[in-house]
C-alpha cells in the first residue's frame, strides 16, 4: 500500500495535478460547509482578490525558475500603484497611468537585475536592499499618505466587469497567456529555464547568462508594476503602504504550485493554482467565520505541508 | 560613521545616548547571535521576528497570572520550542529551511494573535520592566545579558567541537556527513538555539514596553539578516565571524540612531539602510577580489 501511494505520488503527471486537485477538493468541501460559498458573487469576489497575487506569482515564477529570488515586489506594487494614481490625478489618462506603472516596474526590475549581474550580489540580498530603498522612496515622496480623491475612471480596471467576467480576471488571463508564451515557447523563456537549472552548461552552450538573469528580473518587475496598478485601481487610490509582505505570499504560492526555489523547475499554471489554493483557503475560512488569526497559522502550516509532500514523498533520497 | 555623527550632533556622544542606543540594539544583538549560527551552518531563519512576538506575549501573559519568574521562563521556553520545531522539520523531514521558517513566520504570528486576540497585554506586574530598565553600575541590564550571551555563543562557535562542526557543515554538508558529523542533530541544535535566543530577545522587548504586543518583532528577521550579512557572514554557509556580525548590528543600530538625532525622516532611513546593505556587499566583494565564474 505504502509503495502504491509512493508510485502514485512519484508520477510526474499526477504531481502536477496535485495542487489543482487539492483546490477542487477544497472547493467541494467549502460548498458543503457554507451555504454562501458556491455562488457567482463569491467566486467573483475571490477572483478579484486573487488577481493581484496571481500576477505576482507569475512574475516570481520567472525569477525562481531562473534560480533567483525577488523580495522587492511588494514595495514595487506600492510604488507603481502610487505613481500610477499620481499620473492619473494629473492627466486623467488611463493609458499614461498604465505606462507609468509599467515604467516603475521595469525600472525597479532593471536595478535589481543590474545589481545582481554587475555587482555580483546574490539576488536574495540585492532585492532585500531594494525592498527598503523602494518602500522608503515611495513613503518619502508621498509623505506616507495615500493618493486619493482621483478623477472618475481610475477604478474601472480593478472593479469593472466585462459581461459577467470581472476585468481583473481578463487582465490576469491576458498576462498569463503572454507570460506562458514567453516562458514556454520563446527562446528567451527556454534560456531563462536553462540558466536556472545549470548556469555553467548554459554559458558553455553559448547563452548570455548575465543578460538572461537581468531579463528575468525586468520581466518580474513589469508584472509587479501591473499588479500594483490593478491593486491601486481596485481600492481607487495609491497606497504607499500597500502590499506589505506580499512577496512572501507570492513565493509561497509559487512553491505550493510546484516551482522549485533551486531554479529550473516549475510551471506558470502551477503558480496560479498555488494562488487559487491560498485564496480559496482564506475565503472558505472567512465564510466559516474562522478568525484571520487562525487563518495565518493555517496558511503557514499548509506551506510546510505542501513542500514536505514534495520533498519527502516525491524526491526521496 | 560615529565621528561624522558626533561632529554634526553633539548629543550623539553623550552617555545617555549610548545607554539608550545599546539598550535598543541589545535585542537585535541577541537575535543576530542566533541568526549567525544558523547562517554559518548553511541555513536561514526567517521566523525569529514572529518568535519574538510569540515569546513576548506568552511571557507577559503568564507574568500577569503566575508571577514574573515563571512567566519569563515560559516565554523563553516557548521560543526554544518554536526553534526546535523548525529544527525537527528541517533535519528530520528535510524541508528547506527557507520554507520551514517562512511557514513558521506565519504560524507563530498567527498563534500570537490567537493568544492575545489581536490586543496588547498590559496586565503585567510593574516589576516586569526591571529586566529591561535595571542597571548594573552604568551598564543597562539588556546590554549585560546580550554581552553574556555573546560570550557564550562566541566560545561555543570558536572553542568547541560543536562550533567546528557547524562551520564544516556550512562549507560542505555532504563532506561533513561523510566524515562523521551528525548533521541532523547539529541542525536541530542550531535552530533550537536560534529560537531560544529569539525567545530571550522577545521577553526583553516586551519587558521594555512593559506589555505584550502581538505585532512585536515583525520584520526583525530581515533587519537582522541585513545586519549580519553586512558583518561579513555568508548567506551560503561556512563563512563568517561572530564579532564581525555584531559590528554589522552596531553599524545598523548606530546608523538609525544617528539619522534620528539628525532629524532625518524614517522613510529616508529605510532607503539609506537598503543602499548601505548593497554598497557594503559590493565593496566587500571587490575588496576580496574573488575569482568569479563568467556565468555568474
Amino acid at each position: 500500500m505504502e509503495s502504491f501511494i509512493g508510485v502514485l505520488l512519484r508520477s510526474r503527471r499526477l504531481r502536477e495535478l496535485g495542487i489543482p486537485a487539492a483546490t477542487i477538493v477544497m472547493i467541494a468541501a467549502w460548498s458543503f460547509a457554507s451555504p454562501v460559498f458556491f455562488r457567482a458573487s463569491n467566486f467573483e469576489n475571490v477572483s478579484r482578490q486573487a488577481s493581484v497575487l496571481s500576477i505576482l506569482a507569475m512574475g516570481t515564477t520567472f525569477v525562481l525558475v531562473n534560480g533567483g529570488i525577488d523580495f522587492s515586489i511588494g514595495a514595487t506594487v506600492a510604488a507603481s500603484g502610487t505613481v500610477a494614481a499620481m499620473t492619473f490625478q494629473q492627466t486623467s489618462s488611463m493609458l499614461l497611468a498604465v505606462l507609468a506603472a509599467i515604467c516603475i516596474g521595469a525600472i525597479v526590475g532593471s536595478i535589481n537585475g543590474a545589481i545582481v549581474v554587475k555587482l555580483h550580489i546574490s539576488s536574495f540580498i540585492a532585492t532585500l536592499g531594494m525592498l527598503s530603498v523602494v518602500r522608503g522612496a515611495i513613503m518619502q515622496i508621498t509623505g506616507g499618505s495615500p493618493i486619493s480623491a482621483l478623477p472618475e475612471g481610475f477604478e474601472k480596471i480593478g472593479t469593472g466587469n466585462f459581461g459577467p467576467i470581472p476585468v481583473p480576471v481578463i487582465v490576469v488571463a491576458i498576462l498569463f497567456i503572454l507570460s506562458r508564451t514567453v516562458l514556454e515557447s520563446m527562446h528567451i523563456g527556454r534560456n531563462i529555464r536553462t540558466v536556472g537549472s545549470n548556469a555553467r552548461a548554459a554559458y558553455l552552450a553559448g547563452i548570455n547568462t548575465l543578460w538572461i538573469r537581468f531579463l528575468s528580473f525586468v520581466l518580474n518587475g513589469i508584472l509587479a508594476g501591473l499588479a500594483g496598478l490593478l491593486l491601486a485601481s481596485r481600492v481607487h487610490s495609491g497606497q504607499p503602504t500597500a502590499a506589505f509582505g506580499i512577496e512572501l505570499q507570492a513565493i509561497a504560492a509559487a512553491v505550493l504550485g510546484g516551482v522549485s526555489i533551486y531554479g529550473g523547475k516549475g510551471k506558470l499554471h502551477g503558480a496560479v493554482f498555488g494562488v487559487l489554493f491560498l485564496s480559496f483557503l482564506t475565503n472558505g475560512l472567512n465564510l466559516l467565520g474562522v478568525s484571520t488569526f487562525i487563518q495565518e497559522t493555517v496558511i503557514g502550516a499548509a506551506l510546510i505541508g505542501a513542500v514536505w509532500v514534495d520533498v519527502v514523498l516525491v524526491r526521496r533520497r | 560613521m560615529c565621528v561624522v555623527f558626533a561632529s554634526f550632533q553633539p548629543i550623539f556622544l553623550t552617555v545617555s545616548n549610548f545607554q539608550n542606543v545599546t539598550r535598543q540594539i541589545s535585542v537585535l544583538i541577541i537575535l543576530a547571535l542566533g541568526e549567525t549560527i544558523v547562517l554559518i551552518a548553511g541555513g536561514l531563519d526567517l521566523s525569529i521576528g514572529s518568535i519574538v512576538g510569540l515569546s513576548g506575549i506568552t511571557a507577559a501573559l503568564f507574568s500577569g497570572k503566575l508571577g514574573i519568574v515563571p512567566g519569563i521562563s515560559i516565554g523563553v521556553i516557548i521560543g526554544a520550542t518554536a526553534g526546535a520545531t523548525n529544527g525537527i522539520l528541517i533535519s528530520r523531514f528535510r524541508i528547506p529551511s527557507i520554507i520551514t521558517t517562512l511557514g513558521m513566520l506565519s504560524v507563530a504570528r498567527g498563534i500570537t494573535y490567537i493568544i492575545s486576540d489581536g490586543r496588547s497585554i498590559t496586565d503585567v506586574p510593574r516589576s516586569y520592566r526591571y529586566l529591561a530598565e535595571a542597571y548594573l553600575g552604568p551598564i543597562p541590564m539588556p546590554v549585560l545579558i546580550a554581552a553574556v550571551l555573546f560570550l557564550i555563543v562566541q566560545v561555543l562557535l570558536a572553542q568547541t567541537s560543536f562550533g567546528r562542526r557547524v562551520y564544516a557543515m556550512g562549507v560542505n554538508r555532504t563532506a561533513a556527513w561523510l566524515s562523521g558529523t551528525p548533521v541532523a542533530r547539529i541542525e536541530l541544535i542550531v535552530f533550537t538555539i536560534s529560537g531560544l535566543l529569539a525567545g530571550i530577545g522577545g521577553v526583553l522587548l516586551s519587558s521594555r514596553t512593559v506589555s505584550g504586543q502581538p505585532t512585536a518583532g515583525s520584520g526583525f528577521e530581515l533587519q537582522v539578516i541585513t545586519a549580519v550579512v553586512l558583518g561579513g557572514v555568508s548567506l551560503f554557509g561556512g563563512r563568517g565571524k561572530l564579532w564581525r556580525a555584531m559590528i554589522g548590528v552596531l553599524f545598523i543600530g548606530l546608523l538609525g540612531n544617528g539619522l534620528n538625532l539628525l532629524d532625518v525622516s524614517p522613510y529616508t532611513q529605510t532607503m539609506v539602510t537598503g543602499i548601505a546593505l548593497i554598497i557594503a556587499l559590493a565593496s566587500d566583494q571587490s575588496l576580496i577580489g574573488a575569482k568569479r565564474d563568467p556565468w555568474e
